[in-house]
């Protein structure tokens, strides 16, 4: 890109700046369009008026009303703790039994270690509430493991 | 805790370079080389300064013909006396003494 490139597009970025100042920083968006002239270097020129831009829409967004930070502030604290509440409640509010997939781990046991209770994160479960897998998805289970024998009660 | 207004690195940098020259109506892109400032942060502090009343700004005439007025700035008393108390803090911290007796 030639040098006078760089000249037109810092011009163009410090109008675009001019532009986007509030009426009331008009003066402001003037100095700093006004002192592109000053800096001989194209690139630093450039480098200015992005600057320019950038700070045009701060002042921009500095000017529009924004909300009490209290008012902001009391919502987002709320949503936060029932998030927090919400995703502490999932862990314990499941009534899913245990995974299949936790019962291959017992696949070649003994049937009554295989079917010992199983603790899960405070919740007593019982492998015969969950369905028993079938020898296709364990590849170490036998066989035949026999008939299953009377629930435990 | 609130943070304490204008003590931010980039104001008190900018402070410190219109202190030096107290009297001398500076150029923004003289300050933003000085302070190593971009002028996207530079703008906002002076505009933020300007509207504490501790900075004041004026056009100046070119010292060439051909050449547009240039917006100019120094502090003003406040700003003067705002610049003053974070250099003694600022001195006084790098001596240790965060109480600023030493300065």
């Amino acid at each position: 890109m030639s040098r006078r490139c760089w000249r037109r597009l810092a011009v163009s970025a410090a109008r675009h700046a001019a532009r986007v100042l509030p009426g009331a920083n008009a003066p402001w968006a003037d100095a700093m369009r006004r002192e592109l002239d000053y800096i001989a270097d194209d690139r630093a020129a450039l480098r200015w008026a992005v600057g320019c831009v950038a700070a045009s829409y701060l002042a921009r967004l500095a000017a529009r009303p924004r909300l009490g930070r209290r008012m902001v502030s009391a919502p987002v604290a709320a949503g936060s703790v029932l998030l927090v509440v919400g995703l502490a409640m999932q862990g314990h509010a499941s009534d899913d039994p245990v995974p299949a997939k936790a019962a291959c781990e017992h696949a070649d046991a003994a049937p009554d270690v295989a079917r010992a209770p199983v603790a899960t994160a405070g919740v007593l479960a019982h492998p015969e509430q969950s369905q028993r897998p079938s020898a296709a998805d364990c590849p170490r289970a036998p066989a035949d493991i026999g008939p299953a024998p009377p629930p435990i009660r | 805790m609130p943070r304490k207004p204008n003590s931010s690195r980039q104001t008190r940098a900018l402070l410190a370079a219109l202190l030096d020259r107290p009297q001398t109506w500076r150029h923004g892109y003289d300050l933003s080389k000085e302070t190593g400032l971009k002028s996207g942060t530079l703008y906002p502090v002076l505009m933020r300064l300007s509207e504490q009343g501790l900075l004041e700004a004026r056009w100046q005439d070119p010292e060439r013909p051909g050449l547009p007025p240039r917006h100019v700035y120094r502090l003003t008393a406040s700003g003067l006396a705002l610049a003053r108390e974070q250099a003694r803090a600022e001195a006084a911290t790098m001596l240790g003494d965060p109480s600023g007796a030493l300065a």
